[in-house]
This record gives C-alpha cells, structure tokens and sequence, in this order.
C-alpha cells in the first residue's frame, strides 16, 4: 500500500498538470471538477491495475473488455463514432494518465530523476509566472505539490536517521502535512492584481513623515534665502547666489476635480528690491484674494453679457491643503481664491494669508481656475474696461461674498488706488535697457502685450541653479536689470522673476514678486508638493481683470486650457456622426476613473518586500540569536561543554565529512589524524571523556577557545575547497 | 538557524518579489504555500509533541555506583501520523549511556516503536533522574526544532560503591592496631617507669625493680584505647545538586572504603554520623556490615546539620576517646573540624581528615602532627589517594 500511495502522490499531480497543459493547448476544456475528477479516477484506475496481484489485473481487465464490448454492441457505428467525438477528452486524459504513471513508475527507481522533476516543475512555475500565464487553482496547487514532496524527498535523502527511515513510506507519512499547506493556502483569495503594499506603504510614509517633522521642528528648513541655501519655500526675499535641492514632502493637495497645469500656491508676496532683496511693504489688511476674484469674475461677466458661458473662462474648484513637512504660518493660496475655510483664525497682510497663531493641520480652499492660455481669455484682456458697481455687485453675488463687507465696490477702489501707490514704484532705467526694450517691444503699446513679451524674452534665458552671487556695485533695480538681462542672463526663478516684475513696473504696469509653490499637474486630483516645487514668479496687475501671473524662468510655463462649450459640441459632433451617433449629447467634463497608484512605485515595489522579507529575516535571526544564547548560559558548565563539543564535531564534519556509520568518537578523530589543528583533537577528546569517562568538568571557557580555533579552521578548509573546485571546473 | 529555514526564508522574500510585480495564483499561490509551510510545520510538532511517548526500564533492582546496569528505553509513536526526526538526549551529569550515540535521530512510522537495550552506569550515590532528559523534535523540511524535557523522567536512587583498599597510603595503620600486635610476646611491657602512690601494685614490674633497685611499675601504650573511629559529617555541601551529588557520594565511598579496610583487618570500628541524634554504629564483617552499608546507602545528608553539637555530643559520651586513632571524613576542613580534631589530638588521639572536593590550603597543615588532612577529588580513585 505504501508502495500504491507513493506512486500516486506523484502520478495524480502530474497527469492534472500534463492533462492541462496538453488539453488547453489543444483547444479543449481542461478545467473544472469534471476534468478533475476523471483524471484522478484515471490515475487511480491506472494505480490500482498495476498493483494489484494477477486476480485484480484480471477482474480491471475483464470490467474494461466487458464496457468495451458492450459499447461496441449497444451502438452502432455512426453512433459509436460520435459519442467518440464528443467523448474524445475523456480518452485524451485516460492516456495522459496511463503515461503519467509509467513515466513515475520509471522515474522513482532513481533519485536523480525525482530530483530532475522536482526541478522541471519549478522551472515550469517560474516560466509560468514570468510570461503571465494564468492557470486553475487545481492546477497550479498540483504543480506546487510536485515540487514540495520532491523537496521532502531530497530533505530525506540527505538525513542520516535510523528507523523506519525508507524513502517512499517517509513520503507517504508526510504528503498529507504538504497537502495540508496547499489546501490552507490555496483557500485563500487570489487577487488578479499585484499586491499594491498599502499597509507598509501608508506605515513608511507615515514613519519617513514622522521622521522628517522631528527634523524640521529642530532644524527648520532655511528656503532659498538663508545661509545654507536649499530649495524650498521662505518668508524672505533674498537673491543668492547658488542654491542646492533638498527633497522633503511640503504640502499635500487634493482637489475635488481633475486638474491639469501649473497650478501656483502664492505663499508670500513682496513689493520693495532694493537690488538685491526683495521686501514687504505693504501690510494692507484687506482680503486682496477675494478682491481679485471678483474682479475677474465682473470681467467675465462683462465679457460674456451676464455670465452666459463662464465655464469658458473659469471653473471652480476647491482644494483641500495639508501641512507636511512645513514649518511656516503662511497660507499658500492658488490664484483666484474667493474662500478659505480653516478652523483657526488667520489674516490678511499686503495680499497675503496667515495664521494668527497655532496653524490647522488642513484648509480648504475655494478657487477658479481660468482658462488662461485661451484665445478667449486673451480677447477678454484686451477687450477690459473699467468695472462698474453694477457688475461688481453681480460678482459678488456669483462669488457669495455679497454679504462681506470687505469686498464692496467702495472698497474695491480703495483696491485699486492702493495697489497703484504699492506696485507701481518706479523703476530707473539705465540707457541701454531702454534701448533693449524699445527694440523688445517694437512699439508695441498694449500693456498685456508688453508683458507677454517681457516673458518670452525672459523664458529664452538660461536655467541654472548656480548663476553666482549678485556683483556687489548692483545695489539698485535698474543695476540689477543691466547685470541680469543685458548681462548675465542665467539664473534661477528669482532672478527671472525679479526681473520681469522689475521691467513691467519699469512700463508703468504695476507689478509684484511672489514666492510659493508651482506644481504642474498631469490631470490629476490629488498630488504632493515638495520642497524643491518651490517657486517665483512674477504677478502683473490689469486694470479690470485682476493680477495676472507670469512665467518668465525658463522652462516652467504651463496656463491652463480647456475646450470652450462650443469648441466641445463641434468635436463631440465630428465623433458622434463618425461613429454613427448623431444626435447624442456629450458632456465637456468627463470625468474618467483615478488611475492614481499603480504605476509610481516601480523601483520601490523590489525594495519595499525585499526589505520587508529582510528586515523579518533579521529580527527572526536575532531572536533566534537572543534565544539560544540564553539557553546556553543557564546551562551547567557540564551542559555547556557538550553543546560546544557537538558545535565543535558538527564544524568538523562539515569540513572532512560527516562520521561514518557505527564510527566511534576516537575512531574519527584518529581518522582525521593531522589534518586538523590539536585543538580540534583536544574537543573531540573533551567530547569523549565528558561523554563515557568520569571525569568532572568545572569550566566550559577552555571547550569555548578550542571551539572557536575549530570553527575558524572550518571556515577555511571550506573555503579552500571551494576554490580547489572552481579552479578544477575551470 | 539551519540551512533549509534560511532557503525557505530566501523563498518567501522572492516570493514577496513575486506578488508585488505579478498578480494571479501563482504568484500567490507560491507565496501562501511558503507561509503557510512553517505553520503547519510548527502544528505538525505540537502533535508530536503530544502524541510521543518514552518508556524506559531498568533491570537492575538496586543501582550501584560506577556499576553498569542493564537500561531498556523505547520510543513509540502512538500518534496517526509519522514522526520525521525524533533525536533523544540523556542525563549526563551523573550518569553515563553507553553503547548509544546520543545524536542519533529517529523517524518512527505510524503507530510504531523503536526499542534499544543499552548499559547505564550512575556515577554518583544519591536520588537522581537518569536515563532520557530531553527531547528533540524536527518537522519533515527540518526547518524549525524543539526540544522539551522528559515529561516522565526515571528517577533512581544508586548505592555507593565498596571500595576494597588493599593499603592505607595515607595513614599510619599500626597506630590504629590492637594492642597484641604491637607488643613483643616476649617483653609485653616496653615501658616501665618508677612507682607513684597511687598505682596499683598488681602493675610492679619485679624485674625492672630488681635490676634498678627502685619500685618500677608496667606502663601499656594505648591500653585503654582500641580501634577506630572514623566521624561522617553530616552537613550537605550546598543546595546544588552537582555539587552536593558528587561530594556527598565520595564522602560515603570513604567511609565505607575505610570501615571495610579495618573490619577486614579485624580493627573494630566504629563510625559516628549524625541524623536526628548522634548515632556511633559498630562495625563488623558479615551481617552487620550488611546493615552498615544499606544505612550508609540510606544516610540524608542536610545543610543544617549541627556538627558542632555532634562534636559536643561525641565528647560527652566519651567513646571516641577510646579509639587508637580516629578519621575525619568531610567535605570541608573548617573551624569545627579542626576544632574537634585539636581535642582529639590533645587527648593523645591522632586525627587523620579525608576531605572531599575543595583545594589545599595552609590551614591544612596542623603543625607538627597535630592533623593529616588527606584532600580527595570527586571523582578519584580511592585506592589512589587513600
């Protein structure tokens, strides 16, 4: 019987892999309990025929001639030949039973063959999972159980035991352990997706997060302006001469619909260069955001004769913002921000949002977008007229800020009249910058004009984290201009940006410096911003439109834009009559599924489980380490000594080969003779005496010292024997 | 850690590689199977562990120290399911297994045994545990071990050995011996000395008186004393059964190696141990030897054994002062001891001290002859060192 279940234990998984694999290749249907079922009976048919004495061949014999003859009789030939056909798969797993069987029933007599298969199978695992072939749960469990037990018999083979030690009734005792495991772990769910590691993800960002607050708490981020210069958002506008990146996560933005392009979170803005720095004059403290928004909002209304087709050129959004690795009271506000909501209070000074006192973890923000590289948008500019009450009150009223007594139309002129006075400064011109930008804008008259130009101009100039420091004869803003735009012409953002506000004050448009966050977004609802998303740039105010932002560095511009109503129904008009759908509307603002996840992690998906497996396997060694150390110190000296005696022996034994059969103690050390050092004789001897003698033995340093000579000696033979056979296979 | 648990470590980590690029069965299929293997192994031993079973005999109905005796141990799995690797280690403090390797390991099938006859030879006298201590057990990929203690240990109590001395190397025996041997038949009395009121006159020496002219009386060495007495103390070493085991078992082997050396001599003996009160035994060949050793067999050492009250109590009766020498055996040669070996050797007693373990020291030596302390391993040969 032993004999019986061992070839079964190999012959059943091999017939289902095989059957599988032959019948899938074949076009047949190859899984379910029913392909299942009739291999095993098969397998088990076949089992039973071969070992069964002269008798029971006779009896399976006679039963199959017996179907055979009565199908034969039963049917006619027609009839026999189709149910042949429809049949044809149950005949096709008889055979590859019957082979199976025979190919084990050869296979067994040798243990390099069982070797060799249990090898082929894992190969035909890996192979499998490499080339993204799926198979069955049966399938794939009994390609799994080939290998185990395969595994189990190599494990046997090479265990020196007494008993009842044969190989295939060892295997028949332990294959209902190995189909235990299979059968437990193949209860399991098994995604069709990667194993995204969320859990350790959301653990190591929070620890790295955790880690990177202690830091900032006692070594705050200096930003760009400070002594150690490195990239990163400051409150102060200092031009230096290198900066240096410095990646930690900054803030975390999630909004509530997709966005796509270069999104600015103004943190602070500045109004005074003195040809180096830039300072904060103005303290205002009037809700300058708000104010804007209205007046772009009554710029739009008039543009669009009472606010038919806004979308075209703003669309709300909100955005929640979360403080990371921050350590500032300055809020960072996207452009065209109507409200903020935030649980602690905060204030407005010269235009920019900050907490009063202790900060929010999150705010939320309530914004439009605008549609800015737009044709419309641009018309909408140049078509600007003053605002009348009447539309500013509509604004308002589209805004919600009907109510708020700091957005009135009363107080939007106080607006205007202050920013004129803060922003407008003058800027003196030295004589070849007025040529240049004579020669720049060729007449142009139009102010939005003069500025695109101003950036283009700016954009073309070369990027360097490294321009060096300012001259120090540079002490004013027309020095600055020569040295960097006639001169220099390389920088990072704050020298473009310092430049471009410099020159649109220099045409009388007023202008300002403003240092956040600029991020561009690839149609995305939820982004990090880190440190080195820092960012300057350069904000003109139009008269009737509101503070307009530009890009002057070199290589960052990014406006938003979107298909105006019409543009989307003329082209969803175009698909629709192509694919025979006239007549069905199309919604301009699809919103498809969050693809966020996935694909980011790629390099971390090897690391993260590798480090997770190793950082396992080491705290797993360590305790095994911990543990076993412990047991040997509460040990006696007489238990200590044995333990080292057999560490000793088993060092040995791996060096020169394990001790033969009935081979005593003194025998073995005879044996080795010379080729070992006297210590590791004196520890066999040590062995022997403690182990058949009287002798008392009070101290277990002694066996620890010759241990140690033992194990060094060790190491090395198998070294050499490892280099002994490299240099013979080569 | 072995070398199977590090592959199957190895695995797991790939297999955690596996799951995190390639979905499906078989990735996860591979990587469950991995967990689960050191699960199910580590059930697999607490079955084991359960359903294992150690039967051990002893032939020998009374064990005698460093005397081999017949040992039967059998390992039976009275469980469903095979036992993989089942390794047995022995006591070995006091006891040695012999004609077995220790690390051998054992697979039993189902509902099966194995039975081995081998030879145990206990070291030591005393109430110990012998035979199997522990058991190791080992799954079938041989990734994780356990080892526990013999539920059912053999515990034995071994007698101590009978050392036959053929000399006494460390003792002067003719001290020790009757009166008539020493005496020379022809002149019984060596010594005379002049006459004192007060002696008696049966004692007068006539022809010493003759031949000096003045009154001469006989003087007998050693006349009113005889024998020997050879003092066990009681007190036990410490509470630490490798120390108190070996100490204790040399201790009673002396005594006996010393009271069967004298009987065999016909010295009379006399031994004084102490248990609940003092007790001086007799000593002869024969019968009352026979009870001798089973009491020496049976004798309970104790750590707060009082041996100055046994010194005090000796020196009330008075016997041991009619002994021609007298042998200390103890394992500690301190203050009390040489206290009480002082007083012997004022009344003229001499004072040979065994003392068992400890190292020599200059209190060792009692000046002049005052003491001979003999200083005596736990494990040496008595016909070596006595």
């Amino acid at each position: 019987m032993t004999g019986l279940a061992y070839e079964l234990i190999y012959t059943i998984p091999t017939a289902l892999t095989a059957g599988y694999m032959i019948l899938n290749a074949a076009g047949y249907e190859s899984s379910g309990f029913g392909f299942y079922g009739i291999t095993v009976f098969f397998s088990l048919l076949c089992a039973f025929f071969f070992n069964f004495g002269k008798r029971g061949k006779a009896v399976m014999a006679g039963t199959a001639v017996s179907l055979a003859a009565g199908f034969m009789f039963l049917y006619d030939k027609e009839e026999r030949l189709s149910i042949l056909r429809d049949h044809i798969m149950i005949l096709w797993v008889l055979l590859i039973c019957i082979l199976s069987y025979l190919m084990i029933k050869i296979i067994k007599r040798f243990h390099r063959l069982i070797q060799a298969l249990g090898l082929c199978y894992a190969a035909f695992l890996v192979i499998m999972l490499i080339t993204g072939n799926s198979l069955p749960k049966a399938v794939a469990a009994a390609a799994i159980f080939i290998t185990a037990v395969s595994a189990a018999e190599e494990v046997q083979r090479r265990w020196k035991k007494e008993g009842y030690t044969e190989s295939a009734r060892h295997l028949v005792n332990a294959a209902p352990f190995i189909l235990a495991v299979l059968i437990a772990a193949f209860s399991f769910d098994m995604p069709s997706k990667p194993y995204d590691w969320h859990i350790v993800r959301s653990i190591a960002e929070g620890v790295m997060r955790g880690y990177e607050n202690i830091c900032r708490a006692f070594m705050p981020p200096t930003g760009w302006d400070g002594e150690d210069t490195v990239i990163g958002f400051s409150e102060r506008g200092a031009l230096t001469g290198q900066v240096r990146e410095d990646t930690y996560m900054a803030i975390e933005v999630s909004s509530d619909r997709r966005i796509d392009e270069r999104l600015y979170f103004s943190g602070k803005t500045f109004d005074t260069f003195d040809g180096r720095n830039w300072e904060k004059v103005d303290a205002w403290d009037m809700d300058y955001q708000a104010l804007d928004t209205v007046e772009i909002l009554s710029a739009v209304l008039k543009e669009t004769e009472e606010g038919e087709g806004i979308a075209d050129y703003l669309k709300k959004a909100q955005a929640f913002v979360t403080y990371e690795g921050l350590n500032t009271h300055c809020m960072f506000i996207p452009q065209k921000t109507y409200k903020i909501m935030s649980e602690r209070e905060t204030y407005c000074t010269g235009g920019d949002r900050t907490y009063a006192g202790r900060r929010d973890k999150q705010y939320s923000v309530y914004f439009y977008q605008t549609n800015r590289s737009h044709p419309l948008f641009a018309k909408m500019v140049s078509d600007r007229t003053d605002i009348d009450r009447g539309t500013w009150n509509k604004a308002l009223g589209k805004a919600g800020l009907l109510k708020d007594p700091n957005c009135t139309y009363d107080k939007y002129l106080q607006y205007l009249e202050h920013i004129e006075d803060v922003y407008a400064g003058d800027v003196t011109l030295s004589d070849e910058m007025r040529d240049h930008l004579a020669e720049l804008f060729a007449g142009e008259d139009d102010d939005m004009r003069k500025l695109e130009l101003i950036e283009k101009e700016l954009s073309g100039m070369h990027y360097t984290d490294n321009p060096g420091a300012i001259p120090e004869d540079v002490d004013s803003a027309g020095e600055f201009l020569d040295y960097f735009v006639l001169e220099k012409r390389e920088g990072f953002c704050t020298y473009f940006a310092t430049a471009f506000v410099l020159l649109a004050r220099s045409q009388g448009i007023p202008a300002r410096y403003v240092q956040g966050y600029s991020k561009s977004v690839r149609d995305r609802k939820a982004f990090r911003v880190m440190s080195n998303d820092a960012h300057a740039w350069g904000e003109a105010y139009i008269e009737g439109v509101g503070w307009i932002p530009f890009e002057p560095t070199p290589g960052y511009k990014k406006d938003a834009l979107w298909e105006t109503a019409d543009e989307t129904s003329v082209s969803a008009e175009v698909a629709l009559s192509a694919n025979g759908m006239e007549g069905v509307s199309v919604s301009s603002d699809n919103e498809a599924e969050d693809k966020t996840g996935g694909g980011e992690l790629g390099w971390q998906m090897v690391l993260i489980p590798t480090l997770s497996g190793l950082v396992f396997a080491g705290l797993f060694l360590a305790g095994d380490a911990i543990y076993r150390k412990r047991r040997y110190n509460k040990m006696s000296e007489r238990g200590k000594i044995i333990s080292v005696c057999r560490k000793g022996l088993v060092r040995l034994e791996r060096a020169h080969g394990k001790r033969e059969q009935g081979e005593t103690l003194l025998e073995y050390r005879r044996r080795l003779g010379e080729d070992v050092p006297p210590e590791s004789v004196r520890l066999i001897e040590i062995y022997e005496d403690i182990s058949y003698s009287n002798k008392s033995f009070d101290d277990a340093s002694e066996a620890e010292r010759l241990l140690k000579i033992t194990e060094r000696y060790s190491r090395r033979k198998r070294f050499e024997g490892f280099i002994n056979h490299f240099q013979r296979k080569t | 850690m072995n070398r199977n648990l590090i592959n199957l470590i190895i695995l797991w980590i790939l297999s955690l590689v596996g799951i995190s690029f390639y979905g499906g069965v078989l990735s996860y299929g591979i990587f469950f199977v991995l967990t689960m293997i050191p699960l199910i192994s580590l059930l697999y031993i607490l079955i084991v562990y359960f359903r294992f079973r150690i039967y051990q005999r002893l032939d020998a109905a009374n064990l005698v120290c460093g005397h081999e005796s017949e040992f039967y141990f059998t390992l039976q799995n009275e469980g469903p399911v095979g036992f993989f690797g089942v390794k047995v280690r022995f006591y070995s403090s006091f006891s040695t297994i012999n004609g077995i390797d220790d690390g051998v390991e054992y697979e039993l099938a189902p509902n099966t045994g194995i039975q081995k006859m081998t030879g145990l030879l206990c070291r030591y006298r005393g109430e110990y545990e012998v035979g199997i201590e522990r058991v190791v057990i080992s799954d079938h990929f041989r990734l994780f071990t356990i080892s526990y203690r013999n539920r059912e240990p053999l515990r034995v109590n071994v007698k101590p050995d009978l050392v036959t001395l053929n000399e006494l190397k460390s003792a002067d025996i003719t001290l020790s011996a009757p009166r008539e041997q020493m005496t020379n038949p022809i002149q019984p009395d060596i010594l005379v000395r002049e006459y004192v009121n007060g002696d008696d006159m049966r004692r007068i020496n006539w022809k010493a008186t003759a031949s000096t002219g003045k009154l001469m009386v006989r003087e007998y060495i050693g006349e009113e004393r005889h024998g020997v007495g050879i003092i066990l103390d009681p007190r036990r070493v410490n509470g630490n059964m490798h120390e108190y085991i070996p100490t204790e078992s040399k201790v009673l082997e002396t005594v006996l190696a010393l009271a069967m050396f004298f009987c065999d001599r016909k010295t009379p003996v006399s031994v004084y141990s102490m248990s609940s009160a003092l007790s001086e035994d007799d000593v002869a060949m024969g019968q009352k030897f026979e009870e001798f050793y089973e009491k020496m067999s049976g004798f309970m050492f104790r750590e707060n054994a009082d041996t100055d009250l046994m010194h005090s109590m000796m020196l009330q009766s008075g016997t041991v002062f009619c002994k021609k020498t007298v042998f200390m055996v103890s394992h500690t040669w301190d203050d009390a001891n040489k206290g009480f070996a002082g007083a012997l050797w004022e009344s003229g007693i001499p004072v040979i001290a065994y003392i068992v373990g400890g190292v020599p020291n200059e209190s060792d030596d009692g000046g002049a002859s005052h003491w001979t302390v003999v200083r005596i391993g736990t494990d040496d040969d008595l016909t070596e060192v006595l």
